[in-house]
């Protein structure tokens, strides 16, 4: 809901909602559109982004032009570009010390927000801010919060496992190697993943 | 320093001793040993809070005050229900308490209580930290200030103590959302990094035993009956320790 608006009133072409925690934990709350979507997957890939960077310094990041960020998100500078993406804007999503993830607003051009766009981009994050702490019922937040509980991301972190019990290594690593491979061959990690469980991706590929 | 001064370093240090596990009678005896040194001619403090409709004493610097209390609660008159009543300050003395609360009187006289001010108190709910129906359930309250002095309380005193109890209910209010919110963010968390870990713990499963994903899942549920233990305890025991899988668990 708040993505959907976020896309019609800002104008910007793709809004997520991330939650995360400070290690790699990351989850979709809420996405508008598919290209949203994959630039979300991409940042939980790399571990670097807009959205990454909002989280923990919990500050606003306002990119009115991507390619200035290159030197800041070596990897997400280059793959977003790639797939269409000129500014991003992305706001933590917080209430005092509380920190939950942020708010990512995509756009194909480059431009900043006006003052009044921020400011209702802000209002935005705090609503969802809102609705993430008074909401008890964890199925009803989105999608990926389904009853049983499975996430966004879920087949990533089966298929970490798999590869670390196959390739007798720490989870850690299994991580790195899953999303190395993923980065350097240019697949979405959750394709990566998937192609793991369904055993058509064999765990040698990811040996060193 | 001055009165004024003297009552926000009072509301200062009440706000920083707020611990959002505490009991609300603790916090609540804090208070009034703190309204008690606060405010000149205060000899005892007394709080009263409605529970379910039934207004009860929880806290009390000075025991054998509490009958000024439920002498009120007996009769359904006194000060400090009609400070709850019309959620106005109410001071009274000698004089006003034998012509409006006879029975109220009678006790005052016992105890050589000769000034009351009642101040309305409104605090949410012990407990209500889970969700924001339950914040919005508040409890009301008030808080009893007595004197052993004819004409105790002078009006401006007796605003400042409005002013004080009334940034106080704030104050407890505030901190009880934000341990509401701090708890709904801590399930968050927990619950993202429990269902990663099940999420790995599954891959582990499926490769050590031949299993596709659901079978895995499965395979969870049954070991953690058999060894009764959480699943997620299961899944963090699995991924320290993949041999685990391996029947030692």
């Amino acid at each position: 809901m708040v993505c959907a608006v976020a896309v019609d009133r800002l104008d910007v072409d793709g809004a997520a909602i991330s939650v995360r925690t400070s290690g790699r934990a990351q989850d979709l709350i809420a996405v508008n559109g598919t290209w949203a979507q994959r630039l979300e997957e991409l940042q939980y890939t790399l571990g670097e982004g807009p959205g990454v960077e909002a989280y923990t310094t919990a500050g606003p990041v306002l990119v009115a032009d991507l390619s200035d960020a290159a030197p800041r998100w070596p990897g997400f500078a280059r793959s977003a570009a790639e797939e269409g993406l000129a500014a991003v804007f992305a706001l933590p999503l917080q209430e005092g010390a509380i920190r939950l993830g942020a708010l990512d607003l995509y756009r194909r051009r480059t431009g900043g927000l006006s003052t009044e766009e921020l400011a209702d981009a802000a209002v935005l994050a705090d609503l969802a801010t809102t609705a993430l702490l008074t909401d008890t019922s964890p199925d009803t937040t989105g999608p990926s919060r389904s009853a049983d509980g499975a996430g966004h991301y879920d087949d990533v972190n089966i298929a970490i496992g798999m590869l670390a019990a196959e390739l007798h290594i720490s989870i850690a690593d299994a991580s790195l190697r899953l999303r190395a491979h993923a980065y350097s061959t240019g697949t979405p990690l959750l394709e990566i993943a998937h192609a793991v469980l369904t055993r058509k991706l064999r765990a040698d590929a990811f040996q060193d | 320093m001055d009165r004024i001064q003297e009552t926000s370093v009072a509301l200062a240090e009440l706000t920083d001793s707020i611990r959002p596990d505490e009991p609300r009678e603790v916090l609540l005896a804090r208070v009034a040993s703190r309204v008690v040194r606060l405010m000149p001619g205060a000899d005892a403090v007394t709080v009263t809070l409605v529970v379910d409709g039934t207004p009860n004493t929880v806290a009390a610097t000075e025991e054998s005050l509490v009958p000024l209390d439920q002498i009120q609660y007996t009769t359904g008159t006194g000060p400090c229900l009609d400070a709850l009543r019309t959620e106005t300050l109410v001071r009274a003395e000698r004089a006003d308490m034998a012509q409006r609360w006879p029975a109220f009187a009678d006790v005052a006289e016992t105890t050589g209580v000769l000034t009351s001010l009642s101040c309305p108190l409104f605090l949410p709910a012990d407990g209500a930290a889970s969700s924001r129906r339950a914040l919005d359930h508040r409890l009301s309250g008030a808080l009893n200030v007595w004197s052993f002095q004819p004409d105790a309380f002078a009006p401006a005193e007796a605003t400042l103590i409005a002013m004080f109890t009334s940034a106080l209910s704030s104050i407890i209010l505030t901190a009880t959302r934000w341990a509401a919110a701090e708890k709904q963010t801590d399930q968050l968390l927990v619950a993202l990094e429990t269902r990663d870990a099940i999420a790995t713990a599954k891959g582990i499963v499926m490769v050590y035993h031949r299993l596709g994903v659901d079978e895995a899942f499965q395979w969870l549920v049954d070991a953690s009956q058999r060894t009764n233990r959480k699943i997620r305890d299961l899944a963090r025991l699995i991924i320290d320790d993949p041999d685990v899988v391996n029947g030692k668990v």
